[in-house]
């Protein structure tokens, strides 16, 4: 078959060569448009079911209503007050939660004695339900920022923890031996070889650990909080506001999607030398 | 630390967690039908009681309405409430079809739109004053600029506690309000986590007389009326229903003004304190007066219209004035009231 | 740079309690090319890693002297698989073993154009062909100017076509440099092609079955009838099929 037949290959019903201008126009607008598809539902879905009286506004309120009071608290800056003291929250206990997490997890990787030592704790703390620390903390912390920032760090901790510890120990052991045949003694091994090796698996808990540092923080805003958008919700909730709960909710949902792409962007950029799929899929992007 | 014990206060913050967290808005139970259809039938007739409304711990303890409707075959449920925030959540959700209230909470909902009915005032209480703990330094209201203060978002307490911020030129602003269910505040207080707190009885009393705090803030004639609360629908539907459970209630305040000392045990017993507390809760600051909702109502209700606009409690533009003459309802009561006058 | 003289006498080798190696000897001169063939598994590439000092012999003696005087003698291992750090960018994988001195860069810049691979310096190793990648692995391997090149199998995971093209660069390299080379391989083609002499491993425990001499000139031609004589005398000193080594699977094959 002589190589530069197209017509033959069209009639054989495959493509030729790289797709035409309508066809890329198409398919961008498809890649954009996909994933506003299953949220343009649900809203259509609200507005339905408050047209229809399947809720009633008092339970569920409007589109328009939670967008005016959302003008509303950021017109006063409320908003403002509320994101700030639930990402000041957030931030103190990640880093608090996160760099222990990054570092026990890689002597618990590297040394068997040392993860003999904190292990067995930690999997035991791993089984208790998170919302389940919320009161014993307050117990023991009262109810000031202190009690949250810890609970906030102790949620994610555990995530980052797991995730490194098993990133360290699935470094490829031929890299290993490599660096030992080249000479490398045991710090080189461990910051040239052991410490990126893992930064996959150690990315994978950082951005674990975010979600749960987020779900604690409210958590932990639930309860005793004078500020903060968990707080804005119980208070929402007491007096009767639920436009202001589904603000709340909204900004949560906002925030943390908006933190796990930062991070996530950070890890493409630390990440870029990569050989999986998911890398592949991206530089298609 | 006495009848709050750390068990309580463990119990009651992770059943608020796990609640809070799954209930913000989410209708439970029966929805509200369309509008001209048929009522139901009535299977489960479900009521709040908590330990502010002390009639209610009276019927529910001699199964009246269980007596009552029991011949129809409708089944009686009874939820706790902790407070007006929770009773007013669950009404709204309809997870009761009566909820028990401070007069202050439920204007507040109905001007935020949940179309309440103010059916009954099971008491005229001085149920809520500002406490501060045995040594605190906390005088007089306006100490408590840049202070902690627990309180409970949307019930009467909290009200009391911006109207007497506002008395002395201060605002919400102007302190560190944390939000806790009543028994927790009084738990914060006596642990010296807050500064003061805005209290109920009869956990106001416990920290009163186990505590040995001071009531610093009192204004009796702020009350604002114990209201027992439906939907607007359910009044609509089940006329008669509510008419037999005021009728209940009728007989249970009789029973309450009749038989003190007992009232005393049922009270101690149900909210887990000692006789003594109790006693003085139901004899020093609650009294039966008048159940049926009418001017007298409306008329404390007007007197916190400023304070609700003042702090932006609704959203810009409500008439409050609507909803306070739209909340009370005395026509069932009235009709009660003349009936078990003829018995 | 001039090699190194690899001695190794009576050395007895145990993997996980499993005598491999026993009573071996083996010499190479510097600046000489030996290979070592034998059938699967039979421990080629254990006696390679004794003589990088990976493994610890428990018996026996293990020199490495380079040629020129000196204590120390630089050996450097190419493996199956280029192995190359996969957060490193080509150039900074060679640079990574050599000494850390302002010329670092340069060296390895110098290496990768002799190994062909100028201008894919800055590129990461998951954008590299096979071959490619093994070739960057001998870079990495010369920037340290070894005495001794250790090359475990080193073509076996490439195409035939390559497998020649790196064949020739290896060749090419070791006249330039004069470092001494073993290099461990299942493919007799390869061996008498490349080396000088052959050790022929076998039995279980290994022992060296036989040398062979391989005693022609260079440039050598693959199609010379001498060599196919060659390859059937070392076929023959491998003994009667089957070629594989029967036995417990022992330490596995890193």
């Amino acid at each position: 078959m002589a190589v530069g037949d197209l017509s033959d290959l069209k009639a054989r019903g495959l493509r030729s060569g790289a797709p035409g201008p309508v066809r890329r126009i198409l398919r961008a607008g498809f890649g954009v448009t996909l994933p506003w598809v299953l949220p343009a539902g649900l809203l259509g879905l609200w507005v339905l079911s408050l047209d229809r009286g399947w809720v009633r506004p008092y339970q569920l309120p409007t589109p328009p209503t939670i967008m005016s009071t959302f003008l509303e608290l950021l017109g006063r800056g409320e908003l403002a007050r509320h994101v700030g003291a639930t990402l000041n929250r957030l931030l103190a206990g990640y880093a608090l939660g996160a760099a222990p997490g990054v570092l026990f997890g890689l002597l618990a990787g590297t040394s068997v004695n040392f993860r003999r030592f904190l292990d067995p704790t930690v999997q035991g703390l791993r089984a208790v339900p998170s919302l389940a620390w919320v009161p014993l903390f307050l117990l023991w912390f009262g109810i000031g920022e202190q009690a949250r920032v810890y609970l906030i760090a102790l949620g994610a901790f555990l995530p980052v923890y797991l995730n490194t510890m098993a990133a360290v120990g699935s470094v490829d052991r031929k890299l290993i031996e490599l660096a030992g045949a080249y000479g490398f003694g045991p710090l080189k091994i461990l910051f040239r070889v052991i410490l990126p090796g893992s930064m996959p698996g150690v990315f994978t808990g950082l951005r674990s650990g975010l979600s749960l540092a987020w779900m604690f923080v409210v958590a932990a805003e639930l309860i005793a909080a004078s500020n903060g958008l968990g707080f804005m919700l119980v208070e929402g909730q007491s007096t009767m506001r639920p436009d202001r709960v589904l603000v709340s909710l909204l900004t949560f949902a906002v925030l943390g999607r908006g933190s796990d792409t930062l991070l996530a962007a950070l890890e493409r950029r630390l990440l870029v030398w990569r050989d999986t799929l998911a890398a592949t899929q991206e530089e298609r992007r | 630390m006495g009848a709050v014990s750390r068990r309580q206060f463990l119990k009651f913050t992770v059943a608020l967690a796990a609640v809070e967290a799954g209930s913000a808005c989410a209708p439970a139970g029966a929805p509200a039908p369309a509008p001209g259809s048929v009522p139901k039938r009535l299977d489960v007739l479900r009521l709040d009681y908590a330990y502010y409304n002390p009639v209610s711990l009276v019927i529910r303890r001699k199964g009246w309405l269980e007596e009552e409707f029991g011949r129809d075959g409708i089944r009686v449920e009874w939820v706790l409430s902790l407070g007006s925030n929770k009773a007013n959540e669950f009404t709204a959700s309809g997870t009761v079809h009566f909820g028990s209230t401070a007069g202050s909470a439920a204007l507040l909902a109905r001007a935020n739109g949940v179309p309440l009915k103010t059916v009954w005032l099971y008491s005229q209480p001085e149920w809520t004053a500002l406490v501060t703990g045995k040594d605190s330094p906390v005088r007089q209201v306006a100490d408590l600029r840049g202070r902690k203060v627990a309180a409970t978002r949307g019930t009467d307490p909290w009200f009391f506690l911006l109207r007497a911020l506002d008395s002395a030129g201060l605002s919400q602003r102007d302190v560190e309000i944390v939000q806790l269910q009543h028994p927790d505040g009084e738990h914060a207080l006596l642990q010296g986590q807050v500064d003061a707190w805005a209290g109920l009885d009869p956990h106001m009393a416990h920290a009163e007389l186990v505590g040995g705090a001071r009531l610093f803030f009192r204004r009796p004639e702020w009350n604002t009326y114990g209201t027992l609360n439906v939907l607007e629908s359910f009044l609509d539907q089940y006329p008669d229903v509510v008419e037999r459970v005021l009728a209940v209630y009728e007989r249970g305040r009789t029973w309450a003004r009749q038989n003190p000392e007992e009232l005393v045990a049922i009270l101690a017993e149900e909210s887990k304190v000692t006789p003594e507390i109790a006693r003085r809760v139901l004899t020093e600051r609650t009294a039966f007066p008048d159940p049926v909702p009418g001017d007298q109502l409306k008329a404390v209700l007007r007197e916190i219209i400023p304070l609700i606009q003042k702090e932006q409690l609704v959203p810009a533009g409500v008439d409050l004035k609507a909803a306070a003459e739209a909340l009370v309802e005395s026509g069932p009561a009235r009709r009660v009231v003349s009936k078990s006058a003829f018995r | 740079m001039t090699g190194a003289a690899v001695r190794l006498s009576r050395v007895s080798v145990s993997l996980s309690g499993h005598p491999v190696l026993r009573n071996v000897n083996f010499e190479a001169g510097p600046g000489e090319f030996v290979a070592v063939v034998g059938p699967s598994g039979v421990g080629k590439s254990t006696l390679l890693r004794v003589i990088a000092r990976l493994i610890q012999p428990e018996a026996g003696d293990v020199t490495v002297s380079p040629a020129n005087g000196g204590r120390q003698a630089r050996t450097a291992f190419v493996f199956q698989e280029p192995r190359l750090l996969p957060w490193l960018r080509v150039i900074d994988n060679v640079a990574i073993v050599a000494p850390a001195d302002p010329d670092r860069l340069a060296r390895a810049r110098r290496v990768l154009t002799a190994v062909g691979l100028a201008g894919w310096e800055r590129a990461w190793p998951r954008q590299l062909s096979g071959g490619m990648a093994q070739r960057a692995a001998l870079a990495r391997a010369l920037v340290t100017e070894p005495h001794v090149l250790l090359l475990d199998e080193p073509f076996s995971a490439v195409d035939a076509l390559t497998r020649i093209r790196l064949q020739e660069h290896v060749l090419g390299l070791w006249a330039d440099r004069g470092f001494t080379a073993v290099l461990v391989t299942h493919d007799v083609d390869e061996a008498v092609y490349l080396a000088d002499r052959i050790y022929i491993l076998n039995g279980w425990p290994a022992t060296v079955a036989a040398e062979v001499k391989v005693a022609l000139p260079r440039p050598r031609l693959r199609e010379d009838p001498d060599l196919a004589r060659l390859r059937r005398d070392v076929l023959a000193a491998l003994g009667p099929l089957p070629l594989t080594v029967e036995g417990s699977p022992g330490e596995p094959k890193i």
